[in-house]
């Protein structure tokens, strides 16, 4: 089925994936204790979480 | 970007793979190690809600054996057993008494089973707004657009929900202290409220525990706390859906849900809720009781009102709504008999959201939920007749579309202080919110020149700090909740009742809270709109939104009236066949 991609397209939803995976990251991260798997869960979480932006505009003009 | 993020690649797919197992990993990793691990839960049920719920219920009943031997109230002057605990006189009676031992235990669980039950039947009711909230929304828009309102309302319960479950729950409630009506809570200990002290005093900022609902807050009580208080945030979340309907990307909504959710609402609700600084007004500063906001005029509607403002002002208004000369037009909903049974569905769904703010239905003075019920119903009820009578005298009709925001003014004023005034008091509230409410519409239209569609802004933010203020004019101190309210002893009481401090507290709750949620969200808002784009094309808004973000059309595409506009050949797009709608057919 053709949606019509004028606007919301597939794109829009890797980018949504990857920014609340990055979310979730980042909050467990921070959320049990501080160490060594702590720091390297929000550092990913912060990527992901800018990653998702960055798809996100990516995908704004349509795909 | 586009080159590496190709949709249907194999790349893409194995980066999304890998990013949900590195989720998984670090959720279950993360299980059992939160600060609140030491704590335990009661994920069982078995453990919460026995004799001690009973104890603490006998007003000025001697609960303890002192160190002398005799009974007490005082627990500093009572005997401990050899793990340090108060000895109980139930305690005491367990050799010689079993049988009344074990009652009490089946006492103090039935007590914290009706106040458990209570707050998860009430929750349910507030569940239900949302469905309320859609028929509103929709019934006040356009039908070109019904389908991507509809939606927005839809999966603000899903996107809000998991964004509290992940963080905003913790942050929102981490460190309030225990939940002594619900009969545990142990692990939300006042240790996990982040702190600032300034002068001697402490300013609790956000909560720590509770992230994911795991350790320690893996518990029966907690679980119930955050049912009732996620369908509170999911009630702010979707206020904004109507005032920036009709030109709202989806995509940004979904990240608005997520950021709302997990940061906007849950910090002011810590401030005002979970323990934090405007709570602690009155024990810092001696301002009445602190920041008191019963349902949450303020903490829930006051919020969303203000999230709706920052977000319309961002967007700007619809096609259509202002002449060149700025003077406003005024767009007719597609459907008003929607916008009125969602209005009906809200009102019903106020029963809950009001009364079960007690969070209980058994003992501290929870049995004013009669009183509250009836003060919801009655603001509402004068709220709609002052609204309706406003319009009519005004503009000669007694316009239906007030008149339903009339009334939702009213239960959005008395939100706030529903738990602590008279009925005829909360007549008077809803009364000043009806016509309040028509004023603020006015003002966004032909002042601010912000287009609200639905009028979110004027009955939620506007009537929402309304009724933040009336507690501090109208609380008349016959309340007990436990005896205390923010950690000061007695009850509340507003202006007219003798405390002048209270007012000036609430005061400070309306300042603040439209300072941080409007300018923080002002900001993101700012921000989406660079990044990603906040707003759809004209093109697209003009034709409506269904067909291009969702991908369907909420009615038959030969549905007659002001109907779906797109060209929807120019996009390949192959409507479902449906049978034309004819005068016969209806």
């Amino acid at each position: 089925m053709n949606y019509g991609a004028k606007e919301a397209n597939s794109k829009e939803a890797m980018g949504l994936v990857i920014f609340i995976v990055g979310l979730v990251l980042l909050a467990a991260g921070w959320a049990y204790g501080i160490g060594f798997i702590q720091a390297i869960l929000v550092l990913i979480g912060i990527v992901g979480f800018v990653a998702g932006f960055v798809v996100l505009r990516d995908a704004k003009a349509g795909g | 970007m586009s080159r590496v993020y190709q949709v249907g690649g194999r790349l893409p797919r194995w980066i999304l793979l890998g990013w949900v197992l590195l989720l998984a990993i670090a959720v279950l990793a993360g299980c059992g190690r939160s600060p609140a691990a030491d704590l335990k839960g009661d994920p069982s049920g078995t453990a919460t809600g026995l004799k001690g719920d009973v104890v603490a219920q006998v007003d000025g009943a001697p609960a303890y054996v002192g160190k002398d031997g005799k009974a007490t109230t005082d627990v500093t002057q009572a005997a401990q057993d050899s793990k340090g605990n108060p000895v109980t006189e139930i305690d005491a009676a367990k050799a010689k008494e079993p049988l009344a031992y074990e009652l009490s235990n089946m006492v103090g669980q039935n007590r914290i089973a009706i106040n458990i039950v209570w707050t998860l039947v009430t929750g349910f009711l507030v569940m239900f707004m949302q469905a309320g909230f859609a028929l509103v929304e929709t019934g006040f828009t356009r039908a070109k657009s019904a389908a991507h309102t509809m939606m927005m309302n839809f999966m603000v319960y899903g996107l809000g929900m998991l964004g509290y479950f992940i963080a905003g729950f913790a942050f929102q409630f981490g460190g309030i202290g225990g939940l002594p009506t619900l009969g545990g809570g142990a692990a939300l200990a006042s240790a996990g409220e982040l702190t600032l002290t300034i002068a001697g005093k402490p300013f609790g900022l956000i909560g720590t525990n509770g992230f994911f609902l795991s350790g320690g807050t893996y518990d029966v009580s907690i679980a119930v706390m955050f049912l009732f208080q996620m369908v509170f945030m999911d009630t702010a979340a979707t206020i904004p859906t109507g005032a920036m309907a009709e030109r709202w990307k989806f995509s940004a909504f979904c990240v608005f849900g997520f950021f709302c959710s997990t940061l906007t609402y849950p910090v002011f609700g810590n401030w005002g809720w979970g323990g934090g600084w405007l709570a602690q007004l009155g024990t810092n500063f001696g301002l009445g009781h602190g920041y008191a906001d019963f349902a949450g005029s303020g903490v829930v509607h006051s919020v969303g009102g203000w999230m709706g403002l920052a977000g319309a002002i961002v967007l700007g208004p619809r096609i259509g709504k202002f002449n060149k000369d700025g003077s406003p037009n005024t767009i007719q909903g597609h459907n008003l008999t929607l916008a009125i049974l969602g209005t009906f569905i809200l009102a019903f769904g106020w029963f809950g959201f009001n009364p079960g703010s007690t969070l209980a239905a058994s003992g501290s003075g929870a049995l004013r939920i009669g009183l509250i019920a009836v003060d919801t119903m009655l603001a509402g009820a004068a709220a709609s007749l002052s609204a309706m009578l406003y319009m009519w005298w005004t503009k000669g009709k007694p316009d239906p579309a007030m008149t339903v925001n009339g009334i939702l003014a009213g239960l959005v004023a008395i939100t706030a202080p529903s738990g602590f005034v008279s009925p005829v008091f909360a007549v008077v509230i809803g009364l000043i919110a009806g016509v309040l409410v028509c004023w603020a519409v006015w003002f966004f239209d032909n002042i601010a020149k912000v287009d609200d569609p639905v009028g979110a802004i004027s009955v939620h933010g506007v009537c929402g700090a309304w009724g933040v203020l009336s507690v501090g004019l109208f609380a008349d101190g016959t309340s007990n909740y436990g005896g205390a309210w923010n950690g000061v002893s007695g009850s509340v009481t507003g202006l007219f009742f003798g405390d002048a401090g209270q007012f000036v507290a609430q005061f400070i709750g309306v300042i603040v809270c439209f300072v941080y949620v409007f300018g923080l969200s002002y900001i993101f808002f700012r921000i989406v709109d660079k990044v990603i784009g906040m707003r759809t094309d004209a093109e697209v808004e003009v034709g409506g939104l269904d067909i291009p973000e969702m991908g369907v059309y909420a009615y038959p595409v030969d549905f007659p009236g002001e109907g779906p506009a797109y060209p929807v050949a120019a996009l390949g797009v192959t409507p479902v066949a449906t049978a034309p709608v004819t005068a016969n057919s209806v």
